[in-house]
């Protein structure tokens, strides 16, 4: 079993597809915020804090100290995006798969639960492309500009966790942002014409630190509150030896995080969290006019808790989340994503209290939009936990 | 346990294989549109050094004959060719019906047979061949008209030019229309002297009698005829080995006189330096995106070609057939024209092909041969394999010697017509972060 799941982690981390989302908002400032959260946070309004029951969420340092044995999670995204884009108009499709959360917690000698995760947090995937005439000597001829980004920035933490006193627990995590992008533009000729294609463009790597300090306080089995804090210092961009242009300092925001679930009824959780990132104080300022905007999120959700399927447990969940995106493709409009979600938690095996090996889906059906742009999307959440090991 | 994972590890790997990235064809997500320009330089601007050598190959070289009279108003041209021994020994069917091998067959007649290219010649109407027998001593490898040996050490001419003193053997009438070949008969003597590889005269000289034409020989057979003491009643046909295929021919072709010359037996080649501007002050439109001066970097040269005007040349030596160009490296010029060259800039084997026409046209034809890669290496100043760069190319045969023909194209004092460089450039802003 550990082998496949070693194998697992492997496909995971060295997929080519890595932590990339999918979405040519992913083109404005500096790319897509991404959260690093689960199927069952998705499913229950997005925002992975202050669900009931410990789940290993970087976004909520404090949760993993009610995880009572070694837990490795693995989450991927497929989603599938139908755009439109108005002046000039366009429409298309695209889908792409990210892998937005891989981590793992571990009980330490009954004092705490340290964990480590790599998340998403930034996402620079895109392509756009033109076309050109080239007027030459006695002729034109036809161009292709082709220009990739390709990467995005990811977040490796290493965090602590443990209940302090009663149902009151902290967290703590220490990360370094990492990643890397390749920015590049090429032409391309008419292959009649026998000439070689232009490029142009830099690779430069990512680097910078943060810090997560996060609260809960549990009452009992019916209620829980979390909040975390997450502190990031500046995000550098670090160009390569033969990349022509210089660098990029980017300050991240402070962002704040609150959740709550309660029971409402027996079998029925309530969810309900907001987030809050102060991109507008960071003082990005982008050349090309995009917009810089602080982001505010919210999330909603129910689950059933002792739904069943085939005999097991298989609790059933719906939501509904709305943020705010920092970036926009003009400083008129707001860009912003909502879904509604619904998801099921598949429990292969279980002793007690315990899920020693669970599978949970969630679909979403979404809109991203600003003024110029909107794109709706279906997409698929997938998250395999296993404990126990 | 172990299914739950499989069963991850399934989904995990399905779902990442379907990547289609975010594409969008929206303006607004490219950075700044780089310029592309075309630049041609005149040869005043890029050219010196130029010259013309000839010598390179011999005829035999190319393992064909050719035949000529009045071609052109001049060429003569004619085959010799060689047959080695003929250790023939066939097996024989005798009277009692057993196979046996005869060792000395006697051998009653033979029959040459001449293989033409249709294509590349060029004749109408029934021509007049003849076999001849070569009286003189001579050297295949070196032969010329003038010259029967011209070795280091034995520069002999012929008795007379053209082969020397040559006994008429036979005549034959071909019409193209009929195929391909024709056949020769000759006698038993004739193929007896054929086969005496110890003396130094054997050997048959092959020639057109009809005027204004060209044949282009592809190969040469000697096919024996001969009886048997096994079974009287049986005639053998054997062939026998060619040694030697070559050709003679004159006049040679003039001086180049400032012309660019390629090809032709032995192959001429043309070397010239390339010196390219260090900065670029125009056109506009690169000037107006990038600023000027811009100093030209490898990856902005998206093309570069050489622009050759075609010019008539000597009618006698014109092609009749597409002829291939290479183009490589002089890579010490110093020690021209025996400097090494280095490996073929033409991605072909073949060469760059004109067609034969563009030679014929009074008015000449602009021909393009591409040389992006060793203008990327001479902006860079080294190859990407890192040798320093020779700026000074050679244009030759993709093989030599390939053809009697060779092209002529206009030089450095043609005016308007010489040698252009023709470069596609592109520049644009350094693609920054956001």
């Amino acid at each position: 079993m550990k082998r496949t799941l070693w194998l697992t982690v492997l496909l995971v981390v060295g997929s080519a597809g890595g932590l990339t989302a999918q979405s040519l908002f992913n083109a404005v400032g500096i790319g897509t915020p991404g959260d690093p959260i689960d199927a069952r946070s998705v499913a229950m309004g997005g925002l992975g804090i202050g669900l009931l029951g410990g789940e290993l969420l970087p976004t909520d340092p404090a949760s993993a100290a009610d995880i009572a044995l070694p837990m490795l999670v693995m989450t991927a995204q497929p989603s599938w995006v139908d755009y439109r884009r108005s002046s000039p108009g366009e429409s298309g499709k695209f889908r792409g798969t990210r892998f937005p959360l891989l981590g793992i917690a571990y009980p330490v000698f009954h004092q705490g639960v340290a964990t480590l995760t790599f998340g998403s947090f930034l996402d620079q995937r895109y392509r756009a492309n033109r076309t050109v005439d080239v007027p030459l000597y006695d002729t034109t001829t036809t161009a292709r500009d082709v220009f990739e980004s390709s990467g995005g920035v990811s977040s490796v933490r290493l965090g602590f966790a443990r209940t302090v006193v009663g149902g009151l627990s902290v967290g703590v995590s220490y990360g370094r942002y990492t990643g890397t992008v390749l920015r590049r533009l090429q032409r391309v000729f008419p292959q009649d014409t026998a000439f070689a294609a232009y490029q142009a463009g830099g690779y430069w790597s990512y680097s910078g630190q943060s810090l997560t300090g996060g609260v809960a306080y549990r009452l009992g089995q019916v209620a829980r509150v979390a909040g975390s804090v997450t502190v990031s210092g500046a995000l550098k961009a670090t160009p390569s030896g033969d990349t022509e242009a210089g660098g990029g300092y980017y300050n991240l925001p402070l962002e704040y995080r609150i959740g709550a679930s309660a029971v409402l009824a027996r079998g029925l959780d309530f969810t309900a969290g907001l987030a809050r990132a102060n991109w507008a104080a960071t003082g990005i300022r982008f050349k090309n006019g995009d917009a810089v905007r602080s982001s505010t999120s919210y999330g909603v959700g129910l689950e059933l808790t002792q739904a069943r399927l085939l005999g097991r447990t298989a609790p059933l969940r719906i939501g509904y989340r709305k943020s705010d995106l920092p970036f926009g493709f003009t400083g008129q409009g707001s860009a912003s994503e909502s879904a509604i979600s619904g998801g099921v938690g598949l429990r292969f095996q279980e002793s007690g209290d315990f899920t020693l090996a669970g599978l949970d889906l969630t679909l979403e059906r979404g809109t991203r939009k600003d003024d110029l742009l909107q794109e709706r999307f279906w997409r698929g959440t997938l998250s395999l936990k296993v404990s126990g090991f | 346990m172990k299914k739950v994972g499989l069963a991850g590890l399934l989904i995990l790997g399905a779902v990442s294989c379907t990547e289609k990235i975010p594409t969008s064809v929206n303006e607004a997500l490219l950075p700044d549109k780089p310029v592309t320009v075309e630049i041609r330089l005149p040869w005043s601007e890029f050219g010196s050094d130029f010259a013309v050598y000839g010598g390179f190959g011999y005829a035999f070289q190319l393992q064909r004959g050719l035949l000529a009279h009045t071609y052109g108003g001049t060429l003569e041209a004619r085959t010799l060719a060689t047959f080695g021994t003929y250790n023939v020994q066939p097996l024989v069917r005798d009277t009692a019906g057993t196979l046996r091998t005869d060792t000395a067959p006697t051998i009653i007649g033979g029959r040459v047979v001449a293989h033409f290219d249709t294509l590349s010649s060029t004749v109408s109407g029934v021509v007049t061949l003849q076999i001849s027998a070569i009286q003189q001593a001579w050297d295949p490898k070196t032969a010329s008209w003038d010259m029967a040996v011209d070795t280091t050490n034995d520069r002999t001419p012929w008795s007379q030019p053209g082969g020397g003193e040559l006994i008429p053997l036979t005549t034959a009438d071909w019409s193209p229309p009929d195929g391909d070949s024709v056949v020769v008969e000759i006698d038993s003597a004739t193929v007896a002297s054929l086969g005496d590889t110890l003396s130094l005269t054997h050997g048959l000289a092959m020639s057109v009698l009809t005027g204004g034409v060209r044949l282009n020989l592809t190969n040469l057979s000697l096919n024996l005829v001969g009886k048997t003491k096994i079974n009287p009643d049986t005639t053998l046909y054997m062939s026998s080995t060619l040694q030697y295929l070559t050709f003679i021919y004159s006049p040679p072709p003039g001086p180049p006189n400032g012309t660019v010359r390629v090809g032709g037996v032995p192959a001429w080649r043309t070397v010239f330096a390339v010196t390219l501007p260090k900065q670029l002050n125009g056109p506009p439109a690169l000037c107006q995106a990038v600023g000027c001066p811009m100093t030209l970097k490898p990856d902005q040269v998206n093309y570069a070609g050489l622009i050759l005007r075609t010019s008539q040349g000597e009618t006698a030596f014109r092609p009749v057939d597409s002829l291939g160009f290479d183009v490589r490296e002089v890579l010490s010029p110093s020690e021209l024209p025996k400097s090494p060259l280095s490996g073929s800039l033409i991605a072909d084997p073949n060469g760059f092909r004109v067609p034969a026409f563009m030679f014929n046209r009074p008015q000449g034809e602009d021909v393009e041969i591409p040389v992006t890669g060793f203008v990327q290496d001479l902006v860079r100043g080294t190859t990407t394999s890192g040798r320093p760069v020779s700026n000074t190319l050679a244009l030759l045969a993709p093989s030599e010697p390939s053809s009697i023909s060779f092209g002529t194209f206009e030089g450095p004092g043609g005016g308007l017509f010489a040698p252009m460089l023709r470069l596609i450039v592109t520049a644009g802003k350094t693609v920054v972060l956001p």
